[in-house]
């Protein structure tokens, strides 16, 4: 084979592929979920990943009395959806102060039903990284990834932790003679209305309360999410959550973008798709 | 007749390629398909897309061929074992005695309970994946490639054969012309354009990793007390059992990328099931698969990535 065009860059990489050598990390040898994109980005804004760190617990879910014709939040519950939620956060954090981490990226929370046994496993996944110069507090949690936390730090914002509120609620089921009354027209079902509100209200209520205190200038990348898990239809739980942060430049940084116009057809629904779905 | 000879033939091959295996070598087809792409004037074979091509060019690199290890395990039983010798069987184990002081007995009511890894279920997707990827390794090599992109890696219960597991992984040869040549060639879950950017972005791929961490739960009596509560509560022995799966995964992986001496794993996929087993037991498996990395070089990227805002 005739030698290929100069290529300093795979020279050296296959350099250090072949006896070992190179500019080698000097910390612990890591295992992460990050894509490349997410690598090669952290190592931009001086972070280096530690290692893939998990937290778990299993939990009963018991059986609490409803009323049937009531709109009401169902508070054992809520307190057990929350606590084993952090249960798992504070297992993985334990496990990311263990192997050197300063932060934790790419947060993802689960909650995983086996449904026979009405077992519910609340697990807390994400990769642990360290700051190459000495970090200055205690660790933070984000579930943003790689690409939203180099755009973040490079408009100047920190991330502090996360911020999450959960409402468990049980909406009322209708009476017979409301729905026969009813049948023929269309009318806005007010008691699902005012009950969506009030649970969701009641969960971000709860998330902002969370992030008081924390030093929080703001929270990012909110979202609230709404699952019946392995209640049926008039049981949902709305949880929202999102990353605090706070801004440690003086100001907010340009980050100037660049207008760019793709020749190729424009994927399908990209154009200005609606917020949440883009 | 032409017909028996050509049966004869056909039987004579495969007995030939069956011991190749045995000896560890490759079977005869996979030789001669190899041996062929190497022949001048021949075309490579590749599955990477347009895309693909060009982002490994743009790192320095040709495809050379299509690669290929494959290897099917019978996994040895290791259940049934559990209720007789608890945790003394397989790894390390954890007991859970019966909180209200009554015998051991397995029928009985009141019951010890114990996690246990699954090492013979471990050591045989291991077995499994050592054999394949020694294969792929060989086809690689005598290609005279530096690396494998892109590697699928295929793993599954085969149909019909109780307890048995095929491994394959296949991907793409590429090779730097003029550069070294390596005994073991890189192999990487990696697409071609995220190899290109990881060369770009100061990493270069080494090898393919895996851990895999399986613990049975025997439930004790506690934990069936606990399951049929009407509260909501912490299951401790499930709890403790599924996160131990779960630790397990990520540190057998992470001792790979010291055994392979890379800085670290990066697009870990993770795999993560449960299965019931019989008495109510349930066996926890978590896998993980990612590329190990060394870093080669400190220098930020070229460029400073350019944010951009698309108009479509």
């Amino acid at each position: 084979m005739a030698a290929a065009a100069p290529h300093p860059r795979a020279d050296a990489a296959l350099q250090c592929l072949a006896t070992g050598h190179g500019a080698r990390h000097e910390g612990r040898r890591f295992s992460s979920d990050l894509s490349v994109d997410e690598a090669v980005l952290l190592k931009e804004v001086g972070y280096e990943p530690r290692g893939l760190v998990v937290g778990c617990g299993v939990y009963h879910i018991g059986v609490q009395y409803q009323n049937w014709s009531n709109n009401e939040e169902m508070t054992s519950l809520t307190q057990v959806m929350y606590a084993a939620r952090a249960d798992a956060i504070r297992r993985m954090e334990s496990h990311a102060q263990q192997i050197g981490g300063h932060g934790v990226i790419g947060l993802k929370l689960e909650v995983r039903i086996h449904g026979a046994e009405h077992l519910a496993e609340f697990v807390a996944l994400g990769t642990a990284v360290a700051s190459t110069s000495p970090p200055g507090r205690s660790p933070w949690l984000s579930d943003l990834s790689g690409q939203d936390l180099y755009l973040l730090i490079r408009a100047g914002y920190t991330p502090i932790g996360l911020a999450f509120g959960a409402c468990v609620y049980h909406i009322a089921h209708q009476g017979l003679s409301t729905w026969v009354g009813q049948a023929a027209q269309n009318v806005e079902l007010s008691n699902y209305t005012a009950a969506l509100y009030e649970a969701r209200e009641l969960a971000m209520t709860r998330m902002q309360e969370e992030a008081r205190g924390t030093g929080a200038q703001g929270i990012v990348a909110m979202r609230v999410e709404q699952q019946s898990h392995l209640w049926g239809s008039h049981v949902i739980e709305f949880l929202a959550i999102g990353t605090t942060v706070r801004l440690t430049a003086p100001g907010h940084q340009r980050i100037d973008p660049r207008m760019v116009l793709p020749l190729n057809d424009a994927p399908a629904g990209a154009a200005d798709a609606p917020a949440g779905q883009g | 007749m032409a017909g028996d000879a050509d049966h004869a033939a056909a039987a004579q091959r495969q007995q030939e390629s069956i011991a190749a295996l045995e000896r560890g070598e490759l079977p005869l087809a996979a030789r001669e398909r190899i041996d062929e792409l190497r022949q001048a004037g021949s075309a490579w074979t590749s599955d990477l897309s347009v895309a693909e091509l060009s982002a490994i060019g743009h790192a320095g690199f040709q495809p050379l061929g299509m690669v290929m290890g494959s290897s099917v395990v019978r996994i040895a039983a290791q259940w049934g074992y559990s209720t007789i010798f608890g945790g003394s069987v397989g790894g390390p184990g954890q007991t859970y005695p019966c909180p209200h002081n009554f015998g051991y007995g397995s029928q009985t009511e009141h019951r010890y309970g114990y996690n246990w890894e699954h090492t013979f279920y471990e050591a045989g997707v291991l077995g499994a994946r050592d054999a394949a990827l020694a294969r792929i390794t060989e086809e690689a090599r005598d290609l005279g490639a530096q690396g494998v992109v892109g590697v699928r890696l295929i793993r599954r219960p085969m149909e019909g054969l109780g307890n048995s597991l095929e491994f394959t992984v296949i991907g793409t040869a590429i090779a730097r012309s003029g550069g070294p040549r390596l005994e073991r060639p890189f192999m990487s879950h990696l697409d071609g354009v995220a190899f290109s950017k990881l060369i770009h972005g100061g990493y270069v791929p080494v090898a393919l990793v895996v851990g895999v961490g399986a613990v049975e739960i025997d439930p004790g009596c506690g934990t069936e007390w606990a399951l049929r509560s009407w509260n909501n509560v912490r299951i401790d022995q499930i709890s403790d059992g599924i996160e131990s799966a779960r630790l397990l995964g990520i540190r057998r992986l992470e001792e790979e990328v010291a055994a392979v001496d890379a800085d670290g794993a990066v697009g870990v996929d993770v795999d993560f099931a449960s299965h019931d087993v019989a008495n109510g037991s349930m066996l926890i498996e978590m896998v993980t698969v990612g590329t190990a990395v060394r870093r080669y070089a400190k220098d930020p990227l070229d460029e400073e990535p350019m944010p951009i805002m698309r108009l479509r």
